[in-house]
């Protein structure tokens, strides 16, 4: 046997579950070979601290940590999922779609589930069993799943309405907790969840508008002012909007302020614009805008 | 001639090269946070697998003279505690370098980082020059006014220059907190590896938009609200957001 090979046996070896032939012939060759018998001293210390190290155990913190984390995303996931199948703008078209295309599928599932019970006699009958408990298991599961479905349908837009606003207060509650973060990238997703909402509350607009307004990072004002863009007919917003112009200092968030208003002919902005034209301190491409946007109003 | 003058040009450098240095321990994780303020002329940064911020002076005279002997070297902006014309301040693992050279005056450094640490970087209009990052694996703001060059990054990123273009070639994309880059003047120029899953916005006032990824046309109506052209659409499937914003300069999106 040579190094090489009485090396690669060495763990075996010294954890004695090599069989006593192959055993022998490597004790024989530890006996003459200095290199081996250091390498196999090494793994023996390397061993014997392997077995000494105590097993790592995780608190039981850490547990109760990752169920309630767990269990938040399995909520969000759910709720979301029933949200995109329950919009009450476009549930009637699609639970008409979504009806013919149910009645459907549940005739292949009981087809299938028909045959192969009808084949029962020809097999092994092990198999057999277990193929008719996951059969069973399916038709079962199926069957609750629908009446779910069914019972969900049935609930009406309660239900929905319910769940839509914890969805909403969830996403606030993850606006408000990032929006004052000392990463930039955090903030920006923070505002990002807004972009998610439909109907805001004014305490998040009150906040975007905060951002917008106050917010260090030119990134995350931008990311604001966008999210705020979506709801600008909504009055209070515009009026926000149109003060903001006056103050605003990031150049880039001037100019897209300023294509905003202009686009929704906002003549209330003409002063504001006005002044950054005057202002001898602003940026050349702030009041390109601003005089494109005057000339629009 | 020639020789005499690119033999003095030689001597200007090496009288250069014999640069001064300022190091601070620092340790190389993710909750670590360097900040740099007010440097002047071009700063490139570099990340390293090691525990101490390196600073080196490039030029800039901070021999005191005779006369000074015993004395501290006083600034307007606050006083010298590393011998090269910067205040230091550590708090915990947040560490913050400030330039107190005024702008008026030549300075120039090189900076070594723990590749870890997250990075956030100030500089002024007036305070020109290029900034550039690389090898560095954390979070990076830039609140600046010229060029930067970012290369070997993970992101996030969160940069907005003014007059100067953005450039950045990413090693891989930060799957949780989104980047957002925006210039006004400057091209942006992007590269992203060719698998990268992101959640794209990009959008120009007056400039052109061009890339070599495929980009469903028509991508999406929604960023027109806000004038000038605009994309909204998915890379590879989708996932972290990335946001390119221009006003009058160009977007160039690349695959790496």
């Amino acid at each position: 046997m040579h190094c090489k090979e009485v090396q690669a046996v060495l763990i075996e070896y010294l954890d004695q579950s090599l069989d006593a032939g192959v055993a022998a012939v490597v004790a024989r060759h530890l006996e003459d070979c200095t290199a081996c018998q250091r390498e196999a001293a090494e793994m023996r210390e390397l061993l014997v601290a392997m077995k000494n190290t105590p097993l790592e155990m995780p608190t039981n913190a850490l547990r109760e940590n990752f169920n309630t984390l767990l269990q938040s995303e399995l909520n969000m996931v759910t709720m979301t999922n029933l949200l995109e199948d329950e919009d009450p703008e476009n549930a009637q078209s699609k639970s008409r779609q979504r009806g013919g295309q149910d009645s459907q599928e549940q005739g292949k599932l009981r087809s299938l589930s028909a045959g192969g019970l009808g084949s029962i006699s020809a097999g092994n009958l092990g198999g057999i069993l277990w193929k008719a408990a996951a059969a069973v298991i399916l038709l079962v599961g199926g069957a609750w799943l629908g009446a779910a479905y069914q019972a969900n349908k049935d609930k009406g837009p309660n239900e929905i309405v319910n769940l839509q606003k914890e969805v909403k207060e969830m996403k606030q509650v993850l606006l408000f907790s990032l929006i004052d973060d000392e990463s930039a990238s955090q903030r920006i997703k923070a505002v990002s969840y807004a972009e998610e909402m439909t109907n805001p509350d004014q305490a998040v607009i009150d906040a975007l508008m905060n951002t917008l307004n106050n917010d260090k990072n030119a990134n995350v004002r931008l990311a604001s002012l966008y999210s705020l863009a979506r709801w600008a007919d909504n009055r209070t917003v515009r009026d926000s909007l149109v003060v903001s112009l006056g103050r605003q200092t990031e150049p880039i968030v001037q100019i897209v302020l300023i294509n905003l208003l202009a686009e929704k002919r906002e003549r209330r902005a003409i002063d504001p614009m006005k002044a950054i034209l005057s202002n001898g301190k602003a940026l050349k491409e702030v009041k390109e805008a601003a005089q494109r946007g005057l000339k629009v109003l | 001639m020639k020789y005499i003058f690119s033999l003095l040009a030689l001597l200007a450098i090496v009288n250069w090269a014999s640069a001064q240095e300022f190091k601070v321990a620092a340790s190389n994780t993710k909750e670590a946070k360097l900040t740099l303020q007010d440097f002047n002329g071009d700063l490139p940064i570099e990340g390293y697998n090691g525990n101490e911020i390196i600073v080196t002076s490039t030029h800039g005279k901070f021999e005191a003279p005779e006369r000074a002997k015993g004395l501290k070297p006083l600034y307007g902006g606050g006083t010298d505690n590393t011998g090269i014309g910067l205040f230091m301040e550590k708090n915990g693992n947040a560490v913050t370098l400030r330039c107190l050279v005024p702008f008026t005056q030549s300075s120039g450094y090189k900076i070594k980082v723990p590749e870890n640490m997250a990075l956030m970087i100030a500089r002024d209009c007036p305070r020109g020059g290029e900034t550039t990052v690389q090898n560095m694996k954390n979070e990076i703001e830039f609140n600046g006014c010229h060029e930067i060059n970012l290369k070997n990054v993970s992101g996030p990123l969160v940069i907005s220059t003014i007059s100067g273009g953005v450039g950045v070639v990413f090693s891989e994309i930060n799957k949780d907190k989104p980047t957002s880059i925006s210039a006004v003047s400057g091209e942006v120029d992007v590269t992203l590896p060719a698998k990268a899953a992101v959640d794209l916005e990009m959008s120009t006032v007056s400039g052109n938009m061009y890339s070599d990824f495929d980009i469903p046309s028509p991508a999406s109506k929604d960023m027109r609200r806000v004038g000038g052209s605009g994309i909204k659409t998915q890379l590879n499937g989708g996932g972290t957001t990335l946001k390119l914003r221009n006003i009058s300069g160009n977007i160039y999106l690349r695959k790496g």
